[in-house]
């Protein structure tokens, strides 16, 4: 498939009214035109579909009566989830055996992508899948679409009065008719549009009945739902996707969900049912004689005498294009009818609603989970605010009506604030309380406690084209992979990557261009060519990440800290094929709550012919341009899920030339990494990578393969094994991953060592007493009631592991039990983890306090190893197809490049400067001031 | 109850654009009420941008830090709600307040590899750094803001937004308005405010906040300053700082050196003058003059309101009934419930008669179409707004309780140690503003590995800048002097001989590695 690109993407319409046409900052010029889809890879419905059917379709041609077998398909459709589904969230759907798709447009969705031929169309449609009959019957006037061309067919002559769905076997003689669905009267804004040789209208339903023409036209002349747009704004999605399936017959998208919550004219919600409707396009079953038109009227009567191609002609069109072949130029304003390609029609996705196309559909059953929607947007009392970590949101989103609920309760409001100033504020108390996954290295200094509240982790997401053109759905990332990306170690430009002043290397050849090149990366996942990380320029060059300080980064880089190929390597050791860390990186300290842009080189020559630089005086350095973070994590979700690369790289037009985003990168060209919430991951569909568990200990040996690592996805699996090797740390009182146990004990194999406990940070000394009550209300219900996993108010969405016991982490919650009591009784007691707290018993010892820290007292996981996929195999047997044209803009001869600092010499500088340091302390000590000035 | 999003509400998606100085106000809403079955998006590009989206009907609402600015005939310049100006295809709009705060300045400055925290600077000085005419951290009239205390050898790198922003027009106002012969030659003869502030010499345009602050924090940023809304400085990680990433304390004209938290925006704002005429098509915009130069101790200058603006035509091309309730319940969030959490995440609340007066524009949607169903909330009961206090209702509580600077922050004393300036920024507890930031020595939470020291101006004095660490990696100065060691009170004394001794291991770790340097082979590039 075409990466979705729907109508809704937010930065796309800005981004091009800011800058109209951003130039490249780089001197290397790059084709960025969309590739055609290739053939796909061979592609195995997903094992643990929710929905899995298969059918064999076929199109005929009724020649004397008797129907002859055009085109035949057994396709299988599969869907990953489809009970207690929420709005907007995004489900996978895959099939396999379909026609191949040609004439392949940019866009799938919307008024573009009906015109594909051959796609398989996906729709949400209200009732029930199950209903032969009633008002739960599903018609096509009860399907979704956002656009009148997707419901409206009109020939202005082209086809004589007889486009191909009048000449369709299956359908009725009425729906053959010169006019087809016309609102009576017709709008008086129509009845221009309406003289035409023949038309077909199909009307939308809405849940409270209102019938909506639509009508030709943009916008539609007659009324449309308030949902619908015709534009290609920042309006309401189009959810609707005409797929597109590879020329071996397998395809898949992603799909998004829409409750009443976002489209109330379709009305679908936990009382209300809709399906969606999977409809694998395969041409008009034709009629070329038009017995079947209606009898009577002599402008029914098929014309007998015409110059081909006829109408007949035209209905038994395999299509204009080759399967997989692109159309350059889709009539944009939707009306086939009207363009040139007569001969495409007939396999059209418009042509979905006609009846050979209707009658093959798949209606796949879904349920909703209770709408969300349902809290008071005011209350008179006061709101229990609690401050930081946007990983919580997904939870709080769903627990807040669970509060606000229940007229004895409280409102609930979560303040997103990076999670180091929260915590800095409530140990100042400056605010009440904090959501944090980053526990202090020593205890706070006055009672506070760190109640464990829920078990979630980050998210390395991505989104990477593979060779056939598909979305990449799985990718193995090692430490030091993830090390090379933050530390602004691929050069990304080939001046910077050639300039031998800054680069410092202690082998003296050239670091990869950016990840795709790495012959690391290509050794875990192979297959990945280098021309899409080319074309998607910076955004393979990095990984983006959250400015302000995070406990996900905190995390992140832990994990890397104690992996000692990434250790290593981080302190100068090149890497088996040679590859050094940017020298302004060398040695850095981990873990660090804030990634720091150390890199300081500026590309000279590169600067000085960009519109953007030449003229200032202190250009900033050109990687951190590239890595460019962002304060919004939930821009960066939404930037992962259309990727748009925030990297710093392009010019603005106009006057005077500023430095601005790159933008949404080209579809068929997406390359883009970026870090962000397991629950933002799972609501938005985004692909996650598996992390490099154990194995890795390649200081000097290349290798080829992943062979020996084992690679961790984020599973409940995987997290339960990390909750169980959570230590108590005694002295800061909070639970922590020992991340160097992760890399060697049996248990942290399996552990994902991507894995947060969120926790809430509340003094237990000097709350008002109605406030303090509330906390502990919070952090009960928190340890017990609020781990139930599923999508309904005061439960834990997917993304969140449930705090609880058969998950082995009774400890966590028995803990938050206790601190509950000791913040509602504000008794400044603070519970020592790990020490045998009082309360409910559990199947799990709590651990010890033995300070060491250094062992895991886990237990082994229960579960067969879901969460680990052993080493890699390739996700795909297409060829690596690099081609050294496509390549060739990034790359430049190989040059000389100076030596750099001797990394074996750091341990030595960093003694010494500790030495230093720690005279420089005790001196501090001794003479400490009384008095200050 | 209106506010309520019941099951009888028609609702649609609204999107808006505008504001990345309101950016994190916006998205705290919008993070709010999806749990509350809104659905609502922003794309922060900058104040123009957002009116620019709104006159072309690419929007739902923008969100600015000004008003239009109109249509000049003379340059053909539109900035209207008219698409064909000045009286062609015009969007009918209301405007709102709906956040206040401050444009905080935020720098870099490292002596011996640490950042410097507490510097001061008077509003003539930000005047000459933007304008080029002051060119280094060492000149005397900062050393002259700081009491004597002399800044290192560094060359001043000012930053400035390349969108087009309303942090630009805000600072350029002031500048304009309090040192016209400072900005008029700068800005070509004019001393008009700007959306676009012009870059020039050693300046640099970076795009957005984010971009602002990636610069300055970054390793390339020493010397650095720019100008930003307080909650992105605020939120930056800057272990053992207070209060986020140094931002520098701004004279007023009381002479006290003040940081824009929520009190002291407040109290600053007190003294903006509101158009309250309901026919004026400025009504609710404000003018800031009597904030530049409010003489409370307390106030700090840059303070400001930003602005929603929204769509009131009864026949609006984009808005729909359930847009209209989408967009009257989100406000209705934004001004009520809303305005209790952003205070501690670096804006100041609206006082309860401007929340009121946003409250009552919202009527214009029921006015445009009566199924839209309006709240009548009475702001000072339900709201829990920490700006009302019984009585006044045109008052402000956190004016009324900001406490007053230390008195080694005045001019010609002090510096004071440590970020004192930063006053409080939490919201009221018990009537009180919370006890200021005080940091002890040891104190917990920021004490991780891997960040970089700091220092203050007070240490700063002798300190050659040579030994400035900040190209070499975070360990150098963690190694050898973590935050950990420099109290909050400390003699300069001894701070001098701790940043001298930070130098010299930071001078190690360059110095050794450039000595072995080029002893190493060279090999041929892979590729």
């Amino acid at each position: 498939m075409t990466p979705k690109r729907s109508a809704r993407n937010r930065r796309l319409a800005s981004v091009v009214l800011v800058a109209a046409v951003p130039v490249l900052l780089g001197v290397t010029g790059v084709a960025a035109s969309a590739s055609p889809v290739p053939a796909a890879s061979p592609q195995a419905a997903a094992p643990n579909a929710a929905f899995t059917k298969t059918e064999t379709l076929t199109r005929t041609n009724l020649v004397n009566g008797v129907n002859q077998v055009v085109d035949s398909n057994t396709v299988s459709v599969s869907v990953n989830q489809t009970q207690d589904l929420r709005n907007r969230q995004v489900i996978d759907v895959s099939w396999t055996g379909a026609h191949p798709t040609g004439g392949i447009v940019p866009q799938d969705t919307g008024p573009f992508g009906g015109e594909q031929e051959y796609p398989v169309v996906l729709m949400m449609c209200r009732g029930s899948a199950s209903a032969t009959s009633g008002k739960n019957l599903i018609t096509p006037e009860t399907c979704w679409t956002e656009t009148s061309p997707e419901r409206i067919q009109q020939d202005p002559g082209t086809f004589l009065g007889f486009p191909p769905y009048r000449l369709d076997e299956h359908a009725s003689a009425a729906d053959r008719a010169q006019n087809v669905g016309l609102p009576n009267p017709v709008p008086a804004n129509c009845k221009p549009f309406t003289v035409v040789a023949a038309q077909h209208w199909v009307p939308f339903i809405a849940a409270n009945g209102t019938v909506y023409p639509y009508g030709p036209g943009t916008p539609p002349c007659g009324s449309a739902p308030p949902e619908a747009t015709n534009s290609e704004s920042t309006e309401q999605p189009s959810n609707t996707t005409y797929g597109v399936t590879g020329t071996n017959g397998d395809g898949s998208s992603r799909f998004d969900i829409t409750t009443a919550e976002t489209n109330a004219s379709l009305g679908c919600s936990d009382t209300v049912a809709c399906s969606l409707v999977v409809i694998p396009i395969m041409g008009i079953s034709c009629d070329p004689a038009g017995s079947g038109l209606p009898p009577g009227n002599p402008a029914d009567l098929l014309p007998t005498s015409m110059t081909p191609p006829t109408p007949s002609d035209l209905c038994e069109s395999t299509g204009h294009f080759k399967a997989g072949a692109p159309d350059l130029s889709p009539s944009q304003n939707g009306n086939p009818g009207f363009g040139a390609l007569q001969d495409s029609l007939a396999v059209q996705g418009y042509l979905w609603w006609s009846a050979s196309n209707w009658r093959n559909r798949i209606q796949v059953p879904l349920t909703f989970a209770q709408p969300s929607n349902i809290c008071s947007l005011e209350s008179t009392s006061a709101p229990l605010q609690i401050f930081g970590s946007y990983y919580l949101l997904g939870a709080t989103q769903q627990w807040a009506p669970h509060f606000c609920l229940n007229k004895k309760l409280f409102a609930l409001t979560h303040v997103i604030q990076p999670e180091p100033e929260a915590q800095s504020e409530v140990e100042q108390r400056s605010i009440d309380a904090a959501f944090e996954a980053e526990p202090p290295s020593s205890a706070f200094t006055s009672p506070i406690v760190q109640a464990p509240t829920a078990v979630s982790g980050f998210a390395i997401v991505f989104d990477i084209v593979t060779a056939d053109g598909q979305q990449l759905t799985s990718l193995h990332l090692d430490a030091r992979l993830l090390a090379k990306l933050l530390t602004e170690s691929y050069p990304e430009d080939t001046d910077t990557q050639a300039d031998p002043a800054d680069r410092n290397r202690t082998t003296g050849q050239m670091n990869p261009l950016d990840i795709a090149f790495d012959p690391e990366f290509q050794a875990l996942n192979p297959g990945i060519p280098t021309s899409i990380a080319t074309q998607a320029l910076a955004s393979s060059a990095t990984l983006l990440v959250q400015s302000a300080g995070s406990s996900a980064m905190w995390a992140l880089t832990s994990y890397i800290n104690a992996d000692p190929e990434a250790r290593a390597w981080l302190n100068g050791q090149p890497d088996p094929w040679g590859m050094v860390v940017n020298v302004n990186y060398k040695g850095i300290q981990l873990p660090v709550s804030q990634w720091p842009l150390l890199d300081t080189y500026v590309p000279k020559a590169f600067y000085t012919a960009s519109p953007c630089f030449s003229t200032v005086q202190n250009p900033p350095p050109w990687l951190n341009q590239v890595a460019s973070p962002i304060d919004s994590l939930s821009t960066l979700s939404l930037d992962m899920q259309f990727d748009v690369s925030d990297s710093v790289v392009s010019c603005s037009g106009g006057t005077v030339p500023a430095p601005v985003p790159f933008g949404p990168e080209s579809p068929g060209a997406t390359f883009i990494l970026g870090l962000t919430s397991l629950s933002d991951a799972d609501e938005f569909g985004l692909p996650v990578a598996s992390l490099e568990s154990q194995g890795g200990s390649t200081l000097d040996t290349q290798f080829t393969t992943g062979a020996g690592r084992t690679f961790v996805a984020p599973t409940d699996a995987s997290l339960r094994s990390a909750v169980a090797m959570m230590q108590p740390d005694t002295g800061a009182g909070s639970w922590d991953l020992p991340y160097s146990a992760l890399r060697t004990g049996a248990a942290g194999k399996e552990a994902y060592p991507g894995t947060l406990l969120i926790s809430t940070d509340v003094p237990t000394t000097g709350l008002k007493k109605s406030v303090a009550q509330d906390y502990g209300e919070f952090l009960s219900f928190a340890a017990g009631p609020g781990q139930r996993a599923g999508n309904g108010n005061g439960e834990v969405p997917a993304g969140y592991l449930p705090m609880t016991a058969a998950n082995g982490a009774g400890k966590l919650a028995d803990y938050t039990k206790v601190a509950a009591a000791d913040v509602t009784a504000q008794n400044g007691k603070v519970p020592t983890p790990g020490q045998g707290l009082p309360g409910p018993a559990t199947s799990h010892s709590p651990g010890t306090s033995s300070g060491s820290g250094g062992s895991s007292a886990s237990q082994p996981s229960s579960s067969a190893s879901g969460g680990t996929s052993g080493s890699p195999a390739p996700s795909t047997s297409a060829p690596v197809t690099t081609s050294p044209g496509q390549a060739a803009p990034k790359l430049v001869p190989t040059a000389l490049v100076r030596s750099a600092i001797a990394g074996d010499l750091l341990p030595l500088v960093l003694l010494v400067a500790l030495v230093i340091a720690t005279i420089g302390f005790a001196f501090w000590q001794l003479r400490r001031p009384t008095v200050p000035k | 109850m209106a506010a309520t999003t019941s099951s009888t509400e028609v609702l649609a998606q609204i999107n808006g654009s505008g504001s990345t100085w309101a950016q994190p106000a916006i998205e705290q809403w919008i993070n709010d009420t999806t749990a509350q079955g809104l659905q609502v998006s922003f794309n922060g590009q900058g104040s123009a941008q957002g009116r620019t989206d709104f006159r072309n009907d690419t929007t739902d609402f923008g969100v600015s830090d000004i008003g239009f600015q109109g249509f000049n005939p003379q340059d053909g310049s539109n900035d209207s709600a008219c698409q064909n100006p000045p009286n062609g295809n015009c969007r009918a709009f209301a405007y709102l307040p709906i956040v206040a705060g401050g444009t905080a300045f935020p720098y870099q400055i490292r002596v011996g590899g640490n950042l410097v925290e507490n510097l001061r600077l008077s509003g003539e000085t930000i005047a000459k750094i933007f304008t080029n005419q002051i060119r280094n951290w060492d000149d005397p009239e900062i050393t002259r803001d700081n009491n004597g205390h002399r800044l290192p050898d560094l060359p001043i790198i000012p930053v400035m937004d390349s969108e087009g922003s309303g942090a630009s027009f805000q600072f350029s106002a002031y500048l304009g308005r309090e040192f016209p012969s400072i900005w008029k030659p700068f800005n070509q003869g004019s001393d008009a405010a700007t959306e676009f502030f012009p870059r020039q010499g050693s300046a640099i345009a970076e795009a957005g906040s984010d971009g602002i602050m990636n610069f300055i924090t970054s390793a390339a940023g020493n010397g650095a300053i720019g100008y930003d809304q307080y909650s992105y400085p605020k939120g930056e990680n800057c272990p053992g700082c207070t209060s986020g990433w140094p931002v520098a304390l701004l004279q007023n004209k009381a002479g006290f050196f003040v940081a824009p938290t929520q009190y002291n925006v407040a109290v600053a704002l007190t003294k903006a003058v509101i158009n309250m005429n309901k026919s004026s098509p400025n009504y609710l915009l404000q003018t800031l003059n009597n904030v530049y130069t409010d003489p409370d101790k307390r106030a700090y200058a840059l303070s400001s309101y930003s602005y929603m603006i929204i769509p009131t035509g009864a026949n609006d091309p984009t808005m729909s009934q359930g847009k209209r309730q989408t967009l009257a319940n989100y406000i209705d969030w934004a001004i009520c419930g809303g305005q209790a959490e952003i205070g501690p995440t670096g804006y100041s609340p609206l006082p309860v008669n401007l929340a009121q007066a946003s409250f009552a524009q919202m009527d214009k949607l029921h006015a445009a179409d009566h199924a839209v169903q309006i709240s009548n909330l009475n702001v000072a009961k339900q709201c829990h707004n920490p700006t009302f206090f019984a009585g006044h209702p045109d008052g402000n509580l956190l004016a009324q309780i900001a406490p007053p600077p230390p008195s080694c922050d005045k001019a010609g004393v002090g510096p004071c140690p440590g970020e004192t300036g930063v006053t409080s920024t939490g919201n009221p507890l018990k009537g009180k503003a919370p006890p200021p930031a005080a940091r002890a020595p040891g104190s917990g939470s920021k004490t991780k590995a891997g960040h970089h020291g700091k220092v203050l101006v007070g240490a700063a004095v002798s300190v050659s800048a040579s030994a400035s660490a900040a190209a070499a990696p975070g360990s150098a100065n963690d190694t050898a002097a973590d935050s950990k060691t420099i109290p909050s009170a400390q003699d300069a004394g001894e701070g001098v001989a701790l940043a001298v001794i930070a130098g010299l291991g930071a001078l190690l770790l360059i110095a050794i590695p450039a000595v072995v340097a080029g002893r190493r082979q060279q090999r041929r590039a892979v590729r």
